[in-house]
């Protein structure tokens, strides 16, 4: 038989703004009045989703402790365990949920997504972390996880060639490379048994951050994309600006800088002595000198990007460059409630004419 | 000679002022025994903590402004433990309940914990850790904070009036709050634990249950208030998870004993707490949903704009 693999279902469509409504309605609260009445069975109304949905009238949200389904045929996915339950005679199982979220199902599967959720590393995922502790042979990193991240001496790219072997001056030195507090990109490299995550920052591409900003959103605010490293260029004479969005919520914001930039003679470096050239500067914690018209459009694209996950949007580079452009003009706009920080309506205002789509009632706006 | 350095008393003496004593008229309890007040239970409100939520309690009717319950729950974590501590193949759960200096009413509170507090935060990680499932968090720790910003009516009870439950009500409204506080963090848990109290009372002097042979037979409240004015024989709270009918927590106070040689006060203490949970579950599976609902509305582009309304509850 062959098997087809159908994509997950959001079970909550279009039934969100019914159920939100009707569950402040005056009727509504005097039913819940009556629910609340204490019986002396001590039981309590608990539907399970599944059979709300057969009825058509709720979103299937379920809180932890509730039953999703006592279906023999579905398997329990993640955010959910299986519960053996004894009623009278029968003796069955049944899935119940283990966060509050919305019930998704692929195929037979069944799980429940919670709303947020901190960060869980997965092979490959590009992470912006800080570094905790420093180790005899190794750094502990926060990644905004359950736990730290563990970034091994051996995996990271040591100055003088990729290829050479880690020694013990290197091991003397660790602080040369990393110390306390520094921030850093890095892939997760591997996985440990209790799903703690081991970092590497074998590339260019990875390695110690400076020139810019340190952004917090939340982890589920920032999706898995083909590119995490994005480069925009921004208005005022700002100049380009390197964003990188990390997989765990944490996000950098800096002034582009080129690794040529540093040659004071300006020659051109061979692309196979490229590691060893930049590898002197690579750990360098020096800030370089950053205009303050760059400084101002940092932290407007900050502010974007937090705007952006405020409201749920995916951050990705067209996204962001479109809230960008909006920020710039709404501040070019002498408006009485000019706000840049983009917290409250100007932020939404600015996602609004990214989208092209009202945020309230969901509707496209004519361009 | 007169001593100059000093501000000396008045030679004669004086008499220490006398205030006439404020006339102290009993509360009468103005709910049924077996109905509860109306919780306000929101979550999220505290923006650095990972899930946190706030609990209040209305005042009673006749005093519009006197105090009440209030307690705001934040959870932090799961995060990694400290490299100093030991290995742990489960998360590590602290809880630690703080009374702001300013909860009760006529004397303030220090802070550093003392003993009260101490034991209330054991019984409270007690109620939770239960709930939790621990084990898929190895290494890590997960700290609820709880603050009771006021606590109705104070702590210190007078002995002649009966066994004290102001205690049991913060406990009650701290387990719940932490429960949806956890739930808002997103921590995986089997169940939520709700907190209830109930009590057995003196019977009313003008109940109608006068005449019947059980005249002196204790009554039975739910979820009793310390203003309430009922004089409390003995009381129990407990931590219930209600979708596995489960009690994590169970505390006494008072005599309980047998009545009329056939029911045990305990069973009847132990039955009404658990229904006073049962049905505050409601509430805090709404005030969870409600989080969800915001969430959800907002992702799909439909946040309705009266639709900040809180969930409240009565019976």
């Amino acid at each position: 038989m062959p098997i087809s693999i159908l994509p997950p279902r959001r079970a909550h469509t279009s039934k969100v703004a019914e159920f939100s409504r009707s569950s402040y309605d005056d009727d509504r609260s005097a039913a819940e009045e009556g629910e609340a009445d204490v019986d002396m069975e001590g039981d309590i109304p608990m539907s399970g989703a599944l059979q709300r949905n057969k009825r058509g009238g709720r979103t299937s949200i379920v809180t932890p402790g509730e039953v999703v389904t006592d279906d023999p045929q579905w398997m329990r996915g993640h955010g959910t365990y299986l519960a053996v339950a004894e009623e009278g005679e029968e003796v069955g199982t049944r899935i119940v949920a283990t966060v509050a979220g919305t019930v998704t199902k692929v195929n037979k599967l069944l799980s429940v997504k919670p709303l947020r959720a901190r960060y869980t590393p997965d092979i490959g995922d590009l992470v912006v972390g800080r570094i905790m502790e420093v180790q005899s042979k190794r750094w502990k990193v926060d990644i905004n996880s359950t736990q730290t991240a563990h970034l091994l001496l051996s995996s990271i790219n040591l100055p003088g060639g990729i290829l050479r072997k880690r020694t013990s001056t290197d091991e003397l030195q660790i602080r040369t490379f990393f110390s306390e507090g520094d921030l850093l990109v890095a892939e997760v490299q591997s996985l440990f048994q209790d799903g703690a995550a081991s970092l590497h920052t074998r590339s260019l591409k990875y390695g110690k951050l400076r020139n810019g900003y340190f952004v917090k959103v939340d982890a589920k605010g920032i999706q898995r994309s083909k590119s995490h490293v994005l480069t925009l260029a921004t208005a005022n004479g700002g100049g380009e600006v390197d964003v990188i969005l990390g997989v765990n919520g944490y996000v950098w914001i800096a002034k582009k800088t080129s690794l040529s930039d540093g040659k004071k003679d300006g020659k051109e470096v061979s692309i196979t002595r490229l590691e060893e050239e930049a590898s002197e500067a690579i750990y360098s914690s020096v800030n370089e000198f950053i205009a303050p018209a760059t400084r101002r459009e940092i932290a407007r694209v900050g502010n974007c990007v937090r705007a952006l996950v405020r409201h749920d949007v995916r951050v990705d580079e067209e996204m962001l460059n479109a809230v960008y452009e909006a920020a710039v003009e709404e501040s070019m706009e002498e408006r009485g409630d000019a706000d840049e920080s983009l917290d409250g309506d100007g932020g939404r205002r600015c996602v609004e004419k990214a989208l092209g789509l009202d945020l309230f009632s969901g509707e496209f706006k004519d361009k | 000679m007169t001593d100059r350095r000093r501000i000396n008393g008045p030679s004669e003496g004086t008499t220490p002022p006398v205030f006439a004593s404020a006339v102290v008229t009993k509360p009468t309890p103005t709910r049924a025994p077996d109905s509860l007040r109306k919780i306000f239970l929101k979550t999220s409100l505290t923006p650095p903590a990972t899930g946190s939520a706030f609990l209040e309690l209305p005042s009673p009717a006749p005093y519009p402004n006197s105090s009440t319950l209030k307690i705001t729950a934040s959870v932090y974590g799961p995060r990694p433990l400290p490299s100093s501590a030991a290995f742990s193949p489960h998360a590590r759960l602290t809880a630690e309940l703080k009374f702001a200096p300013f909860s009760t009413p006529h004397k303030r509170r220090g802070y550093v914990r003392d003993a009260v507090e101490r034991d209330l935060s054991v019984q409270l990680q007690n109620a939770l850790v239960k709930s939790i499932k621990t084990g898929a968090y190895p290494k890590s720790g997960i700290d609820v904070f709880i603050t009771v910003l006021d606590c109705e009516g104070g702590l210190d009870g007078d002995d002649d009036e009966g066994v004290e439950v102001g205690l049991m009500g913060v406990l009650a409204g701290a387990i719940t709050c932490a429960s949806a506080a956890v739930a808002d963090a997103g921590i995986e848990c089997v169940d939520l634990v709700s907190g209830g109290v109930a009590a057995l009372v003196k019977r009313p002097q003008n109940s109608d249950a006068m005449d019947t042979d059980g005249m002196n037979a204790p009554m039975l409240v739910l979820d009793p208030s310390p203003a309430d004015g009922y004089q409390i024989l003995s009381a129990a709270v407990v931590g219930y998870m209600a979708g596995r009918e489960e009690v994590t927590l169970l505390w006494t106070k008072g005599s309980v004993g047998i009545l009329d040689g056939e029911e045990d006060e305990l069973d009847l203490l132990m039955d009404g707490a658990i229904m006073t949970a049962t049905a505050v579950r409601l509430v805090l599976n709404e005030a969870v949903k409600e989080r969800m609902l915001l969430g959800l509305a907002r992702s799909k582009g439909k946040l309705k704009e009266d639709g900040g309304g809180d969930v409240a509850m009565s019976s």
